[in-house]
């Protein structure tokens, strides 16, 4: 399978490699690097941010910052994951800055009680749905919701990491990505009742 | 989002919990009463299958490759590719600008050093362009507006990124000017004269257009029915201009009737006929005999002026010295230099209707028969240092304003672009060696691009960018002393709270006198070389070296 955040074609030894010649300068160690994760970069990105425009200049942005950033990287963590923050962040930033987030405080997230589910309904509703169907229904969710499940189940981060990229306090994580999946069924809900045009309104670009 | 009250049974695992132990994420005593749990409770044991399921789900809807990745990221810009790319644009231009030197430039720059024109006058001749804008026939409008295309792409190109949110303000104010540009009123017909000796339009004769003459010396004897631009050693008119005289002589002589105003940049000028508008001159001695008028209004940056003629409204002058001896219409206001030596008269024959103002170093000599309709408003100004006078204050309160205006929409509009620009003003080396050449190079790149006639678009847009860096570079110069004060930062408030604090002590710095200009100067200079190293980065460097359908990897050595 493409994707899963994980470099196309590239042993952990290898990329290992591949990134210390990239720090020491190497062009080819570099473009080597931008061939394996191009791919998935974008993807995260087009998984994050509302439209394919904002999605393509932000992962040029985001290999500009690695490049530049690349000798604060530490060798003794994985690549992957520090691709993905520093990816996180600029994202994050970026739609911060357009002030389009919505979704709750975190105070809220606390104290907000959860609906608990019927086992026999969400088993039928997750059964009933495909990938392109849940991306639609991702695609509308708060920014913080939809960021935290791409984080999670796109790029794999620990629950630290997540907290960081978040600026959320660690054991409000696992609230934050419930809360999440919460949207989610309801969009979910929301667009099996909704014409499919509605419904891809903004992730069907 | 749901906020009913929650219906988790009392006694089962509930959904949190459930999600941080299919996560891996719960206290081991947690996850072994977890366990516990589900070992008896079937329909506990279902919603944690139900959300791996959903987990699943979501990994695959988020990783799957659903949509092909851009061109833009399959192939960014290559190094290789860019570089010969430039080599023959570079190339192209600069085979260009030797055949432009060889066509136009050479020749000009003859008759230039003929007609007794150093090359400290070419700035005056990129003013006297600009000023005769509306006499270029329609094809060099075309040409021009096709140079600022050029120019507004580039500049597009080059800081899309950062002015994304204004791409549509920019596009929007791009198409304006050019179509303002485009539907300017058409030129008039308009004769263009290049001569090494002497151009002259003989009593008797009228020529019915606007001229442009190239020469040693011009005498218009007969009649001009047009605006008439003199570049060279001297003009006479001795006849009639109906239109505006535009003067880059050494003298100019008007025994004549000019219908316009005139306007000069030159070393002498003797108006002894008559201008029915207007005068203003840039000149080393003015002269308004007796008998001669001006119908408007006369604005002098002089050195030494008589004045025994009459103006038919307000004289303003700067001048060094000089003597008023004839009739104004309207009022006068005359600054003499604070350092002037000379003494500025008004004579016995002086006749003033309007108030007198008089500001400089030494009081008027007014001679007690001068007619004045008020009495003169006299204020004397010694030399004092800039740092004792208050008004030096209220100068550089106002210069740090509009630095710090112009440095928040810096801010507000590409924050990025700000602290890229900052983090280069702190390699100091290289800012400042290409900020020199930014400097320096910057106007004689809009002057040759003047010069060369097909670039006066490029050329003019070029002079008044340096002139916005001489006065705004300085903004990231001061964002980067904020940031060594008080820290670096990328978020938009603090970065215009370091502008402020830089701006502030790079104007404290200039109020010391001798060390206050190279303060300033090497704020502006530092701040220009970060924009030339910034702008030379988006050029230069690609992303990636080589593109995405290049061999598959190599191993790795």
């Amino acid at each position: 399978m493409m994707g899963r955040g994980k470099p196309e074609g590239m042993g952990g030894e290898d990329l290992a490699v591949t990134v210390a010649r990239a720090r020491a300068g190497d062009r080819e160690a570099w473009g080597e690097l931008y061939r394996q994760f191009a791919g998935p970069l974008f993807r995260f990105c087009r998984r994050v941010l509302p439209t394919r425009e904002d999605a393509e200049d932000a992962a040029m942005d985001v290999f500009v910052k690695l490049r530049g950033k690349l000798g604060q990287y530490d060798p003794e963590r994985p690549f992957t994951a520090w691709l993905y923050k520093v990816a996180a962040n600029h994202c994050w930033d970026l739609l911060r800055r357009r002030k389009i987030r919505q979704d709750l405080e975190t105070e809220e997230a606390e104290t907000l009680p959860l609906e608990h589910p019927d086992p026999g309904q969400l088993d039928q509703m997750i059964s009933e749905q495909t990938s392109g169907g849940v991306r639609q229904a991702l695609s509308r969710l708060s920014d913080r919701a939809r960021m935290a499940l791409v984080l999670r189940y796109y790029a794999e981060m620990s629950y630290d990491e997540i907290a960081e990229a978040l600026g959320l306090r660690r054991a409000f994580v696992g609230v934050v990505l419930l809360r999440a999946r919460h949207e989610l069924r309801q969009a979910l809900a929301q667009g099996a009742d909704a014409p499919p045009e509605a419904a891809g309104a903004r992730g069907g670009r | 989002m749901n906020a009913t009250t929650p219906v988790i049974p009392s006694n089962h695992v509930d959904e949190v919990t459930g999600l941080l132990y299919i996560e891996g994420q719960l206290e081991p005593a947690s996850a072994r009463g977890v366990v516990a749990h589900l070992e008896r409770c079937p329909a506990c044991r279902r919603l944690l299958d139900t959300l791996k399921r959903e987990s699943l789900l979501l990994r695959e809807a988020l990783t799957e490759a659903d949509e092909p990745l851009p061109a833009r990221l399959l192939a960014p810009r290559l190094a290789e590719g860019v570089s010969w790319a430039w080599l023959t644009a570079l190339g192209l231009a600069a085979a260009g600008l030797y055949a432009f030197w060889n066509i136009y430039v050479g020749p000009w720059m003859e008759t230039l050093d003929q007609s007794g024109f150093g090359g400290q006058f070419i700035f005056t001749w990129l003013l006297f362009n600009g000023a005769s804008w509306k006499g270029w026939n329609d094809m060099l409008q075309w040409v021009i507006v096709g140079s600022l295309v050029i120019l507004a792409t580039v500049l597009l190109f080059l800081f899309r990124r950062n002015l994304r949110r204004l791409t549509s303000i920019s596009v929007f104010l791009a198409v304006a000017l050019l179509l303002s540009l485009g539907f300017a009123p058409p030129a008039q017909a308009t004769e263009f004269v290049k001569t090494r000796s002497t151009y002259e339009v003989p009593a008797g004769q009228t020529v019915r257009n606007d001229l442009f003459i190239f020469g040693n010396s011009a005498h218009i004897d007969g009649t001009l029915d047009g605006d008439l631009f003199f570049f060279g050693h001297s003009l006479t008119v001795d006849g009639q201009v109906t239109g505006d005289v535009f003067a880059f002589a050494d003298s100019v002589r008007i025994k004549g009737k000019v219908g316009g105003n005139v306007r000069t940049f030159n070393q002498s000028i003797s108006i002894e006929g008559d201008v029915a508008r207007s005068v203003m001159s840039f000149v080393n001695h003015f002269e308004l005999p007796a008998g001669a008028t001006v119908g408007g209004s006369a604005t002098l940056f002089v050195e030494d002026m008589q004045i025994e003629g009459r103006l038919g409204r307000d004289l303003c002058a700067f001048a060094g010295e000089g003597k008023l001896d004839g009739r104004v219409g309207g009022e006068v206001r005359l600054y003499q230099d604070r350092h002037a030596r000379g003494v500025i008269s008004v004579g016995s024959r002086a006749d003033v209707a309007g108030d007198f103002h008089y500001r400089g170093p030494t009081a008027p000599d007014v001679s007690s028969n001068a007619k004045l309709a008020s009495a003169p408003h006299v204020e004397i100004v010694h030399e004092v240092p800039d740092y004792l006078r208050s008004y030096s204050y209220w100068y550089n309160a106002m210069i740090w304003g509009m630095a710090f205006v112009i440095g928040l929409l810096f801010i507000s509009v590409a924050p990025g672009f700000v602290q890229q620009a900052s983090r280069e003003v702190s390699r100091i080396g290289a800012p400042l060696g290409l900020g020199l050449v930014a400097f320096l190079g910057l106007p004689i790149a809009a002057v040759v691009a003047c010069v060369t006639v097909v670039g006066l678009g490029v050329g003019i847009s070029a002079f008044f960018l340096w002139v916005f860096l001489l006065c705004f570079a300085q903004v990231f110069t001061a964002v980067w002393l904020g940031e060594t004060l008080m820290g670096t930062t990328s978020e938009a408030w603090p970065m215009t709270g370091r502008l402020a604090l830089g701006l502030l002590v790079l104007r404290l710095g200039a109020l010391i006198p001798v060390i206050g200009f190279w303060v300033r100067f090497i704020a502006c200079v530092l701040g220009m070389g970060a924009l030339v190293l910034l702008i030379f980065r988006r050029v230069q460097r690609p992303i990636v070296p080589s593109p995405m359908a290049a061999a598959p990897a190599a191993p790795a050595a």
